[in-house]
């Protein structure tokens, strides 16, 4: 215990100190276990070897040289990039969003649910269902299984304004969810919600809550996994939509209905009652494929963003030596490097804009898509152009960050001689010179290998 | 630098006990009383300020007797005279650190 303790704790000294600090203290602890110190005594005394090495090791020169060195290694890169993916995972509560994308729905068979919005060429944008045509399709539609309506409000209750939904009767059974039986008066609450206003109690059925100055019994809570188009969605309520001539709609289709099938047959039965064409287009989006569409703006901004790598990185890449071991290893760095950066990219993406935000009416916002496909465009190109720049600026041997940039020549002066910046790998292992103006696009900067014999020069350095 | 250097009663009573011939460090907690945590960290800086010398035990002779050689300290000429003076602002370091 005392001799792992004393390894342990020598990890935080510099490596040239080490030796020489075990040495000491493992003699102190074999003179002590002569001298008959009791052991709980004696392992007292051991962890004061461990402040005796943070002393040491956080004395400042030693801590500046240490955490520069630490810095410019390729695991504290990686190390950096997961923790940057982490503090999104921990900031966004879960990632809530990016499950949604990655994983079903919560309801049974998402893939036939969808919801249903007003297209036609004299709306600019999709608005919700005329309530005269939900009589139709419920009553003719051979290709939905199930109907549902919704709507949506927000309501005071105390001091803060909630997002509240109510829905027809057969929404959660539509969804394949079963939910406590209904009253006048009942609403259901969302887990997030529960734990906000009743963080004590669990279930919180039987409790009341005033809504709109009028008081609710609570029938039950919705499980944590549950939502319906928006997170935001506090309070359900199970009763009659409030229309006000439009309603929300969401259905289920029968077993092999494709999307359009659904949609030609639902425009079809309003031209039979006599709507007019132009105006009574359906539109009818599978809800899943509305979640996981950023996905495709993603993937979309990162193709780009590569060619536009690529074709910039062309001439490196025909220069590429794939036959060496170093070659393989500096190519798997930085496929683990920007692998990293564009997961952050992409789950900050989902995660702090509203890329994932869907209307009530189940599209998705008119701005928000092709804003997020701009964000990730941006956020891809940077993420590669970045790392690129950072893989150029790494030891050809062991990947360490160069450093002691020096800046050589004067730029006027081309004719008469080199002017550039050169840089050295502190372990010794090359030599980068970076011109002020390439000579040649094939080769922007050069490569100098210094062999063992200038190591003795950076044993100590860094 | 010695004499710009300011001792706190800690320190000064650590220096008082290797001057009184405790020179391990494992001695000198079992004197004073204080912890590994704070003896040996103020070893070190008192060793940097130049106050103590730290010198290891010949390898061969500890061989020979079949243990670990140890690492001692002494008091540097610097130390003496900053001692000196901690003991004038501090009377009662030197009952404190008995001879051994």
């Amino acid at each position: 215990m005392t001799r792992l303790l004393i390894r342990a704790a020598g990890w935080l000294l510099p490596a040239e100190r080490r030796s020489e600090w075990r040495r000491e203290w493992e003699a102190e602890i074999w003179y002590a276990r002569r001298d008959g110190v009791p052991s709980n005594q004696l392992r007292r005394w051991c962890w004061g070897a461990v402040s005796d090495a943070a002393s040491i090791g956080l004395e400042r020169e030693i801590f500046r040289r240490r955490w520069n060195r630490a810095a410019r290694t390729p695991a504290f890169c990686l190390t950096f990039l997961a923790g940057l993916i982490l503090l999104i995972a921990a900031a966004s509560g879960g990632l809530p969003a990016t499950r949604a994308v990655f994983f079903p729905l919560p309801y049974s068979n998402p893939d036939r649910i969808a919801t249903i919005a007003q297209g036609g060429g004299t709306l600019s944008m999709r608005g919700g269902i005329p309530t005269e045509w939900v009589r139709i399709w419920a009553a003719r539609s051979t290709t939905l299984k199930a109907l549902a309506t919704y709507g949506w409000s927000y309501a005071i209750s105390g001091r803060q304004h909630i997002l509240t939904a109510e829905v027809s009767p057969g929404f959660f059974p539509l969804l394949g969810r079963t939910v406590p039986g209904s009253c006048a008066n009942c609403i259901l609450l969302s887990e997030s919600f529960r734990r906000q206003r009743f963080p004590n109690d669990r279930d919180a059925a039987g409790r009341q809550i005033v809504l709109d100055g009028r008081p609710y019994r609570i029938s039950g809570v919705l499980p944590s996994d549950f939502w319906f188009l928006s997170r935001d969605i506090a309070v359900w309520k199970i009763g009659s939509p409030r229309h006000d001539g439009r309603t929300g709609v969401v259905i289920r289709l029968r077993p092999g209905v494709t999307r359009r099938e659904a949609e030609r047959e639902l425009h079809s039965l309003l031209e039979k009652d006599g709507y007019f064409s132009w105006d009574s287009l359906a539109e009818v989006s599978i809800l899943q494929e509305r979640v996981r569409s950023p996905l495709g703006s993603f993937l979309l901004a990162l193709s780009l963003a590569l060619f536009a790598a690529i074709s910039g990185s062309r001439p490196r890449l025909q220069h590429l030596d794939v036959t060496s071991r170093a070659a393989w290893l500096r190519g798997a760095f930085f496929l683990a490097k920007s692998g990293l950066l564009l997961v952050a990219v992409l789950l900050a993406g989902l995660e702090f804009t509203s890329a994932c935000s869907i209307t009530m009416i189940g599209g998705t916002d008119l701005l928000a898509e092709p804003l997020s496909t701009w964000l990730f465009l941006i956020g891809c190109m940077t993420a590669l152009t970045w790392s690129i720049h950072d893989h150029r600026v790494r030891c050809r041997v062991c990947l360490h960050r160069l450093g002691l940039a020096a800046h050589v020549g004067c730029p006027g002066s081309l004719l008469l001689g080199w002017a550039g910046t050169e840089m050295v790998c502190i372990s010794g292992h090359g030599m980068l010179h970076v011109p002020e103006m390439p000579s040649c696009w094939l080769e922007p900067e050069h490569w100098t290998a210094l062999d063992s014999s200038w190591r003795e020069l950076f044993a100590h350095h860094g | 630098m010695a004499e710009e250097v300011h001792l706190t009663h800690t320190a000064a009573l650590i220096l008082q006990t290797i001057s009184a011939g405790y020179r391990y460090g494992f001695d000198v907690m079992a004197v004073t009383g204080l912890p590994s945590g704070t003896v040996y960290p103020a070893l070190r800086r008192l060793e940097s300020s130049g106050l103590i010398a730290s010198k290891w035990e010949k390898e061969k002779e500890a061989f020979a007797d079949q243990r670990p050689a140890r690492k001692y300290y002494r008091l540097s000429a610097a130390g003496e005279q900053v001692l000196g003076r901690a003991v004038k602002r501090y009377p009662l370091l030197e009952q404190m650190a008995p001879r051994k």
